[in-house]
């Protein structure tokens, strides 16, 4: 209390020097006594203080220490926030002039690296539009052309093209708006109608472009704590949603069944030790893998899925199109109705020849995505004539079931003559790797035995599965780098082009973007729209160049 | 990402399609963005080394939290400021859930919440003023540890601004950014520590209601200091939470 002065002022026996000190301190706080009863309200807090003390020293102490607390808060000062970086420092006026007259700025493109110059170096120029037959720029010859993804020949439909020449008088070029704001067109939602009574989902929507839509479909429905179990090879769009989602994701090893049920019942066991929260959970794969073209086990996935309770997100980009008697996809060659898979993506671009992709799930599936997914949220809608083409498409491979038929006799003739220089000879159990692929030994593609002589003369594995048009090659006895076999690859591709005037092309990669880095591999798209005899030149051309240049390595 | 040597062994499997060994706890593999390999480095990769790496980096954030086990409490922290955290708190730009603290009218609010609440409680017949002290007191306390810090997250928050970056945050924390000391968190720190000594103050010093003023006092105040910032308490966590086999009622 203040008045600590006072009883000690009322001694008897002062020494004498302490007497004008006294004399001082004791008129100090008379003056400040006075001062505080000057102060408006003072008298309040005065009583306030005399009646607190009550003869309970600890009480009145802890009270102290309470106010003593409150006004070191008061005087603290402010630190800095969570969003702000922790090396933040706080410089000077002339430390930052410093600073900027030092600065140079970055070149916004980096030089090309040898890789970038090769790879640059390494595209072939045609004239005229892309398609099955495009004419070279540097020759002027007619070449086929394995490199565009033209599944059922649509790119070459001159139906496809009225319709887009029609629609673009009608509409115009663009739609000039996202699809919730002034962007829906009528073509938009009828064709988000005909494509999910197509596969026989309850609903489906439609976004611009095919690679943001899984990579922002999967944001939309999970975020941080979710767990996603993935395959590891999935595409680099998916890679990209997952990392958009900040879930927590689960690999695992590619197409294994096996090791998908380890995952699944790590995770069960785990959230039973732990007893958290409930979870969303899914798991993703895609239906062809355009990595390297094998087909995931739908039937295992959806029993995994059901028995551990997970919802499927199912990226047919590659597959919607392409496999199936009618090119519905995975769903159809596995007689698995679509509308079981909870979230099934296609591609407008890969196997209808327009561009875009849709999303095809239930009602509040895609009700949800039209107000929570960013790519259906914030960029313009679709093209008039992109939807109007893929309408048409649609109805094309729906009434022509002969597209399909000889798309899968192209793919087989292929694969039957590759496979000569293949470890294991076309049998109908082929594409079966080391580690045990079992999604391809349920589905004979043809009658004949296996044969399990290793072959003498392989130099190619092509893990892909026999139906899959896309078709990757990789190559036996790679060398020490990813640089010398993109090399050798290259020249495979350049072989081909000179000799037997086809396209194919290296899988193009982002290196250092993906989380796990696909190996090299030469990527084959083949066509129903092509010829037998044009696919028994491509394949038999691949072969040779194949042998030319990596039978010469060893 | 390593550079290996010499021939890939024939029948190639490819490194993505090798199921992770078990070994590797939890194969939780961290999203893309941790310690990429630079750009252009055509090199081979073995995905099993950037499993084990990513792993490794995902163990030590969430053991980073003071975790004591079979104990009667456990301590962990929640959030973190790894670079997505990071980046997803700042985009979002304002915490509308948080930024109303700052307001003018937020501030006025709890002196007249208080004074209103009391004519209330002094409105019910036989009310003493000690009692009614204790309840305005108590309601105070109980209603602000609801408000600032049991209740997590965003209530009207799109997945497509943060991604749950706010889910297990307190509002408390995530008012200013998780900045301490700044002007609103020192009135909401001093507001309860003055309605504490007011109604102490007409309580007459009773020593139960005393004491029980001063326990919702320290149920306030310790979730604010800035040393706790951020952590949970767990008591008597569950070690396993599986449930035991069910039994029929005995007779």
């Amino acid at each position: 209390m203040a008045a600590a002065a006072a009883p000690s002022s009322s001694g008897q026996d002062i020494p004498a020097p302490l007497v004008p000190i006294l004399a001082i301190l004791a008129s100090a706080y008379r003056s400040f006594a006075s001062a505080l009863t000057r102060i408006p309200g003072s008298p309040i807090v005065i009583r306030y203080i005399e009646s607190s003390y009550q003869n309970d020293p600890w009480r009145s102490i802890l009270e102290v220490l309470l106010v003593a607390f409150a006004v070191r808060t008061l005087l603290k000062g402010r630190t800095r926030g969570d969003a702000s970086s922790k090396n933040w420092v706080k410089l000077r006026e002339e430390e930052i002039d410093e600073l900027v007259d030092e600065w140079v700025p970055q070149p916004l493109v980096d030089e090309p690296s040898d890789v970038d110059k090769f790879t640059l170096a390494s595209v072939p120029v045609i004239n005229g539009p892309n398609g099955l037959r495009v004419k070279l720029a540097s020759s002027g010859k007619m070449v086929t052309n394995l490199a565009t993804v033209d599944w059922t020949g649509m790119i070459e439909s001159d139906k496809m093209k009225q319709v887009a020449i029609d629609t673009l008088k009608l509409y115009g070029v663009g739609s000039c708006g996202p699809s919730g704001f002034y962007g829906t067109i009528d073509v938009h939602t009828k064709f988000e109608e005909e494509v999910s009574s197509f596969l026989g989902t309850e609903s489906a929507i439609i976004y611009s472009q095919a690679y943001a839509t899984i990579s922002s479909a999967i944001p939309s429905f999970a975020k941080r704590g979710d767990i996603i179990v993935a395959d590891k090879g999935v595409n680099f769009a998916i890679h990209k949603g997952l990392e958009i989602s900040r879930s927590t994701i689960k690999w695992y090893a590619h197409n294994d069944m096996k090791d998908l049920e380890r995952v699944l019942q790590n995770v069960e066991k785990e959230q039973k030790r732990k007893g958290g929260r409930l979870t969303r959970r899914f798991i993703i794969s895609e239906g062809v893998f355009e990595n390297d073209g094998m087909m995931v086990d739908l039937p295992k996935v959806m029993e995994l899925k059901r028995k551990y309770k997970y919802r499927l997100i199912l990226d047919e980009s590659y597959s919607f199109g392409m496999i199936g008697a009618h090119g519905r996809g995975v769903t159809e060659y596995y007689s698995i109705p679509a509308a079981e898979v909870d979230i099934l993506i296609g591609s407008m671009g890969n196997g209808l020849g327009a561009g875009g992709g849709f999303c095809a799930g239930s009602y509040h599936v895609c009700k949800h995505q039209k107000i929570n997914s960013s790519a259906s949220v914030f960029s313009a809608a679709l093209p008039a004539m992109l939807a109007t083409t893929a309408s048409s498409a649609l109805a094309t491979i729906q009434t022509q079931p002969a597209l399909f038929t000889s798309l899968q006799a192209n793919i087989l003739l292929f694969r039957q003559i590759l496979s000569k220089i293949e470890p294991i000879p076309m049998s109908d159990t082929p594409a079966t790797s080391a580690t045990g692929l079992t999604a391809s030994a349920a589905t004979p593609l043809t009658g004949s035995s296996p044969s399990k002589t290793p072959n003498k003369d392989a130099i190619i594995h092509i893990p892909s599965h026999p139906s899959s048009a896309l078709i990757h090659i990789f190559l036996l006895n790679a060398p020490g780098t990813m640089e010398e076999e993109e090399r050798i690859l290259q020249d495979v591709v350049d072989e081909l082009l000179a000799k037997s005037d086809v396209i194919v092309t290296r899988a193009r990669r982002l290196r250092g973007q993906e989380a796990f880095e696909p190996e090299p591999s030469l990527k084959v798209c083949l066509s129903g729209a092509l010829s037998r005899k044009e696919t028994e030149k491509a394949a038999k051309g691949l072969k040779e160049a194949l042998i030319k240049v990596c039978g010469k390595k060893r | 990402m390593s550079t290996v040597p010499g021939p890939q062994p024939s029948g190639r499997a490819r490194s993505v399609s090798q199921p992770i060994r078990d070994g590797v706890s939890q194969d939780i593999i961290a999203r893309a963005t941790q310690s990429k390999p630079a750009r252009l480095s055509v090199s081979r990769a073995q995905s099993s080394n950037s499993v084990l790496r990513t792993t490794k980096s995902i163990e030590a954030i969430n053991t980073h939290g003071r975790a004591r086990s079979s104990s009667l409490m456990t301590v962990t922290e929640v959030g973190g400021d790894e670079f997505e955290n990071v980046v997803d708190r700042s985009g979002m730009g304002t915490n509308e859930n948080a930024a109303w603290v700052n307001a003018p009218g937020a501030w006025i609010m709890h002196p007249i919440l208080i004074l209103l609440v009391k004519i209330l409680v002094d409105a019910l017949p036989s009310m003493t003023q000690d009692v009614s002290w204790t309840v305005v007191n108590l309601a105070y306390m109980a209603l602000s540890f609801l408000m600032f810090h049991h209740v997590t997250g965003v209530p009207f928050e799109s997945t497509m601004t943060t991604g749950g970056v706010y889910d297990e945050y307190t509002l408390w924390e995530q008012i200013d950014s998780g900045a301490h000391y700044t002007p609103a968190k020192k009135w909401l720190t001093s507001v309860p520590i003055g309605l504490f000594l007011i109604s102490t103050h007409y309580t007459k010093y009773d020593p139960v209601l005393f004491t029980l003023n001063f326990a919702a006092l320290v149920f306030v105040l310790f979730p604010k200091l800035p040393i706790l910032h951020r952590l949970r308490f767990h008591f008597m966590p569950a070690v396993n939470a599986t449930p035991g086999p069910s039994r029929p009622p005995s007779r």
